[in-house]
């Protein structure tokens, strides 16, 4: 009984009861408000399109998701016949931005009539530590959905100027914006080789 | 004054943490390019003082002096953490544009700083008080620069378009700084002036019939 009249030991024990105490009521918190995985892309979705849309997942094998400069991270086929793709693209000021990229399309795989008509919609995702990324102007997520015809014709997008692909970059945000134009290359890519290709 | 009305005073005027503690500028100059975010996180940093206050004051007796800081950023960090869930699961758009501020309430210098001075020394319901108002204090100053540099350097208002006319300057934290500095001087200025005004008044309430009053300020500045 001497140990509990110790000072540096009732301390000690305090801290550790207000630890657990914390603890425990973290983990009931924990349970109660966990975001799942669907619910986090059903709030995606929700952006993309203003309100909650049926979508149907397709899996692709693990070797058709990597790229020389991004990685395609889920692939959803909506109600409204679109397909939704999730990438992320390397090149950010501390790592990579994940987008979603909206393939517009006509008819359907399974009636052997799809068709690819154009970029319907970019929308930022995540990243990882990009401090300037709220800095990126609606604008330059415009410019992905504005050359339909050349993207249809073959070509991509680039940050830097003087290539022949399709010019786009944010101000005072060219690390932010590498990644995310690397990110849609990378969904386009994917796109062209897995879905039209006919792989998925 | 009783003590409620001078704590609320001391949290939203005297000593408000904006403008003149300059405590959690951190984030109060990283999230006031808007007027939203600046609200945002100052209603979060109201929410977690209120309760870290109170929790901490409740538990004052108990927590021995050689492990209070810990036992309070423990205290601090649980009601963070806390928060965050709730606007993860809730407020989604607010939770990402909070960013990394959010988790950093953990060290914002406000919370730890009226832990120690003031949860640690009164009742629950006092301390409960000064969370509230020290915290709506901090609130009213982050969103006023918020919507200063909303204003000026994006042309909106609470999201709105009020005019055309931007200074691109005022959305950098170059901006920021500027906003901030001058921001600070006027509050100050604003409290001194009032300050001076009362003591005359009262100063004057007290002169016998027959003597001079005390001279006005415009006139003690030529003397």
């Amino acid at each position: 009984m001497k140990l509990f009249k110790n000072k540096a030991f009732l301390s000690l024990l305090v801290l550790l009861c207000i630890a657990l105490v914390a603890g425990a009521l973290l983990a009931v918190f924990h349970d109660l408000l966990f975001v799942t995985e669907e619910e986090r892309t059903a709030r995606s979705f929700a952006k993309i399109y203003g309100e909650a849309v049926e979508t149907q997942k397709i899996e692709l094998p693990e070797e058709a998701k990597k790229y020389e400069k991004g990685e395609v991270l889920s692939v959803y086929l909506a109600e409204d016949g679109n397909y939704l793709l999730e990438s992320k693209g390397t090149g950010g000021y501390k790592g990579t931005v994940s987008v979603w990229t909206v393939f517009t399309c006509t008819g359907s795989k399974e009636a052997g009539d799809l068709a690819w008509t154009g970029i319907g919609k970019v929308v930022y995702g995540s990243d990882e530590s990009e401090s300037f990324i709220n800095k990126i102007t609606e604008d330059f997520y415009g410019e992905f959905t504005a050359h339909d015809a050349e993207v249809l014709a073959g070509k991509y997008f680039s940050a830097t100027a003087g290539t022949e692909d399709i010019y786009n970059v944010s101000a005072n945000v060219t690390r932010s914006s590498t990644a995310i134009v690397n990110a849609v290359n990378t969904a386009i890519e994917c796109f062209k080789t897995q879905i039209l290709g006919g792989a998925a | 004054m009783n003590k409620y009305a001078t704590i609320a005073v001391d949290g939203l005027v005297r000593e408000n943490a904006t403008f003149r503690l300059v405590l959690g500028t951190c984030a109060t100059l990283g999230l006031t390019t808007s007027a939203l975010s600046g609200l945002g996180m100052g209603l979060s940093v109201t929410v977690v003082l209120l309760l870290s206050n109170t929790i901490i004051s409740l538990l004052r007796r108990l927590i021995p002096s050689a492990v209070r800081i810990p036992s309070y950023i423990v205290v601090i960090a649980t009601m963070v953490t806390l928060l965050r869930m709730v606007l993860d699961k809730f407020l989604p758009d607010l939770y990402e544009v909070m960013g990394v501020f959010l988790p950093l309430i953990v060290v914002n210098c406000i919370i730890l700083g009226r832990a120690e001075s003031f949860a640690s020394k009164h009742t629950a319901l006092e301390s409960a008080a000064d969370g509230l108002f020290t915290g709506l204090g901090y609130t009213f100053g982050i969103t006023f620069i918020g919507i200063v540099r909303e204003l000026l350097g994006g042309g909106t208002f609470f999201g709105l378009r009020v005019t055309d006319f931007t200074i691109g300057f005022f959305t950098n934290a170059a901006g920021a700084f500027f906003v901030y500095g001058i921001l600070i001087a006027l509050f100050s200025m604003a409290i001194e002036g009032f300050g001076r005004s009362r003591r005359r008044k009262r100063a004057n309430l007290r002169i016998p019939d027959g003597e001079e009053p005390l001279p006005s300020p415009e006139k003690e500045a030529t003397l």
